[in-house]
């Protein structure tokens, strides 16, 4: 009889911890922003508790899930670039299925999102999420920027993992064959073989998420609407990467690009719901 | 084929404040926007690739002299920039593949830029301001001598005693200092400024009539430079200042 207690108590704890996190996400506490560099910082934006990818999305997982590697820099460990906003979001549902998790996203290739009226993009898919989903997704812009400022142990540096660029970043300066100064210039840059690298080879943030500042940027989820009444909106990405300047790996930074975009220097990181809404 | 070369290198001084000038190529504009300088393309044919070649000057070629921002860069040939007081300069070039320079402010404003080109000589392509914003990225130019004409236009817009041609040019998925990107280029062109007389570029009017007409908004200023730009082969000198 005594057994069986303590089987059954054994079994309920075990149980109680299978909401262990899953490989190579970090669980991200929720709450207010206390990084003071943040554009969400005294806004009152509060946010639940998530997952979100210790790395960029590399090479490997994408071949894995996709069976195809875009990437213009070849590399298991390197991040996956060259994938547009839509090849992120048919990733993100096929290693859920590939997993057994429900999709989060549904995808209607037949209807034209009205709400894009970007020309440069000719996919316009109509995207819609599954809320209640705890399959892989994109991070939302408040989501990225609270995890690479650090979430609740924010030391609100400007960059994710401290003041000084060059120990968590790879960016313009010194992701080539020589460090870089002076001036931006594509020439420079192509010349110098810049490029990515191995992701988890920088300094990791207060959350230990590693290359939120540079490498490859990293799409969100959300649409940025220009101000200009010819502005194409586009999807947000954060980060900067190893093409770009100093002031794009700052964490506060916005940017968005079509989301038909591709570049060497644009990739992704993955996030999942820690508990669907309302639990 | 130059002048995006140049915005790319121009656009690049985003860690010095303070003002930069900027010589801009003016025939090769319209050439250059459609030139593909995308990141999967091999490296273009005549570009710059050694870096800079500066006389009295920082290797990298850029830094700040009298509280002012300044560049240079030079690809072939040969050239060299003298730091004058406050806001002047002077280049030589010989031969240039391609030379690129000029002095200003990091960041620019919406702000009345005085200017004197004292010295003109040789040949050159174009001068005038140059800057960019970022949030969303643009790129301008006010031509004040030479040309920066094509794309698209756009109006035209008073400023200063005369009338500029407001182009706008589209960049898609082109490598820029934000990284892969989608873009416009506002370019006011004009060209009819004389050498040793005082000028102003009233930036307000440009800005208002981009932000106005371009259809894009404007963005967070980064640097703003009176520049200067010669190439193919081109030899010459300038002395300028600004204020």
């Amino acid at each position: 009889m005594v057994k069986l207690l303590w089987l059954t108590a054994i079994t309920v704890a075990v149980s109680s911890c299978s909401q262990k996190t899953p490989d190579d996400l970090v669980l991200v506490k929720g709450g207010a922003f206390v990084n003071t560099r943040s554009n969400f910082y005294g806004k009152g934006v509060t946010l639940p508790d998530f997952y979100i990818g210790k790395y960029e999305v590399t090479q490997e997982q994408w071949s894995a899930v996709m069976g195809n590697n875009p990437s213009k820099f070849k590399g298991d460990k390197l991040p996956v670039e060259t994938v547009s906003w839509y090849d992120c979001i048919e990733f993100c549902n096929k290693r859920s299925k590939q997993e057994g998790l429900p999709p989060y996203y549904h995808i209607n290739k037949d209807k034209k999102d009205p709400a894009n009226t970007n020309a440069l993009d000719n996919i316009k898919w109509t995207v819609t999420i599954n809320a209640n989903a705890n399959g892989y997704r994109l991070p939302t812009e408040t989501e990225w920027e609270y995890a690479a400022g650090g979430g609740q142990l924010s030391k609100s540096y400007p960059y994710s993992g401290g003041p000084a660029i060059d120990e968590t970043a790879w960016y313009w300066k010194n992701s080539g064959d020589q460090y870089l100064t002076g001036t931006w210039s594509w020439p420079l840059l192509l010349n110098n073989n810049n490029k990515t690298h191995p992701v988890g080879s920088k300094h990791p943030n207060e959350l230990g998420l590693y290359d939120m500042s540079g490498n490859v940027r990293e799409w969100c989820w959300d649409w940025q609407q220009p101000n200009g009444n010819e502005a194409p909106p586009g999807r947000i990405w954060k980060g900067g990467g190893w093409m770009g300047a100093d002031f794009c790996c700052e964490s506060s930074f916005r940017a968005s690009y079509e989301a038909t975009g591709k570049g060497p220097d644009q990739g992704l990181r993955l996030c999942r719901n820690s508990q669907p809404p309302g639990q | 084929m130059k002048l995006n070369k140049l915005l790319w290198e121009v656009t690049g001084k985003v860690t010095s404040s303070a003002a930069i000038l900027t010589l801009v190529a003016s025939s090769s504009i319209l050439s250059a926007c459609n030139k593909s300088s995308s990141t999967s393309s091999p490296k273009p044919a005549g570009i710059r690739t050694t870096g800079y070649v500066l006389d009295k000057t920082q290797p990298t070629g850029t830094g700040t002299s009298n509280g002012y921002f300044w560049s240079l860069y030079q690809e072939g040939g040969s050239a060299s920039i003298t730091q004058g007081s406050a806001g002047n300069f002077s280049i030589t070039y010989s031969n240039v593949t391609d030379v690129v320079g000029g002095k200003g402010w990091n960041p620019g404003s919406a702000q009345t830029i005085g200017y004197n080109v004292g010295a003109l000589s040789g040949s050159y392509n174009f001068v005038g301001i140059y800057g960019w914003t970022t949030s969303p990225l643009i790129e301008y130019y006010v031509g004040e001598m030479g040309s920066v004409a094509g794309g698209t236009y756009v109006n035209s817009v008073s400023s200063d005693g005369h009338s500029y041609s407001f182009y706008k040019f589209q960049r898609v998925n082109e490598p820029s200092i934000i990284g892969t990107a989608t873009f416009w280029q506002y370019k006011d062109n004009w060209g009819g400024a004389p050498t040793a007389q005082n000028r102003s570029v009233n930036m307000a009017n440009h800005i208002n009539n981009w932000k106005n007409t371009g259809g894009q908004g404007f963005g967070s200023y980064n640097y703003q430079i009176l520049a200067l730009e010669a190439y193919s082969g081109k030899s010459g000198y300038i002395n300028a200042t600004v204020w």
